[in-house]
């Protein structure tokens, strides 16, 4: 299989799913789609370097994360540079998102994920949203499995701490 | 699947987002791997600015310093009563153009 023909496969196979877990970091439509072609820019760049020696999915996610994560850290620095806060930033973005379709607990289930900590969300966005197996996220995020498990565990801890807050401000 | 949590998709986003992101491979520059040289090239850069950063710093640090002449003999005998009531072992050679 020619280098053409390996990414074809991968954007059949893994451009949806890589999407989905683009929203979840940027919280954006526009964003997200801004984002995968980025994704799938450095996919393709860092094509002759895939030996086969990790899986072709495990590859792909972790440059898909690494990305996502370089893209909110520049966006800090803007916001900072700005005097303005991401977090304060991506809450309105969940507050105006046109493609958000869903229930207020969902939006604020969004807002507690976006307010974590950076390897909290990382891990609570490929275990809750995209339900991917410790296993496998140890190999994406390069982490052990016990490690990772802590992180979900306090992130949990803390989106529930943030969600009651918000039910009981939406007597729900 | 990805939970959805209330998210939405215009119709037909994925097709059109596959489409686009296969012309990449059109698009993008041709792939080619990196050699050795310019892998390495940025690292040479930066050893080469920190050595020429070092011999510049050396350099301004010899051309500004005090040579022994030109201390004032005052200053001198400062140091040597100072370095007497630090250190009572130490031992101080008083220049001959020194009173005691």
């Amino acid at each position: 299989m020619n280098a053409n023909e390996l990414f074809n496969k991968i954007v059949k196979e893994y451009s949806e799913r890589i999407w989905w877990t683009a929203r979840r970091f940027v919280n954006s439509h526009d964003d997200a789609d801004d984002l995968t072609q980025d994704i799938f820019l450095k996919i393709w760049t860092a094509l002759p370097s895939f030996r086969g020696e990790a899986q072709l999915f495990t590859w792909v996610y972790r440059i898909a994360v690494n990305e996502a994560m370089d893209r909110l850290r520049r966006e800090k620095v803007r916001a900072a540079l700005r005097f303005a806060s991401l977090d304060a930033e991506m809450e309105k973005r969940i507050d105006n998102d046109p493609w958000f379709d869903g229930t207020p607990a969902q939006r604020a289930l969004s807002k507690a994920v976006a307010a974590l900590p950076e390897k909290q969300r990382q891990v609570f966005i490929l275990r809750y949203y995209d339900e991917m197996p410790y296993e496998e996220m140890s190999q994406v995020l390069e982490t052990s499995v016990g490690s990772l498990k802590a992180s979900y565990h306090i992130a949990r801890e803390k989106v529930e701490a943030v969600l009651k807050e918000a039910a009981a401000e939406l007597n729900l | 699947m990805a939970k959805r949590c209330g998210i939405q998709t215009p119709d037909g986003y994925f097709d059109s987002l596959q489409s686009r992101l296969v012309s990449i491979a059109d698009e993008a520059p041709s792939v080619r791997k990196v050699g050795f040289v310019r892998k390495v090239a940025p690292y040479l850069a930066y050893a080469a600015s920190l050595v020429a950063a070092v011999m510049l710093g050396s350099f301004i640090l010899r051309k500004t310093a005090v040579s022994d002449s030109e201390i004032p003999a005052w200053e001198e005998n400062l140091v040597a009563e100072v370095l007497m009531s630090a250190d009572p072992y130490a031992i101080v050679f008083e220049p001959e153009s020194v009173n005691p």
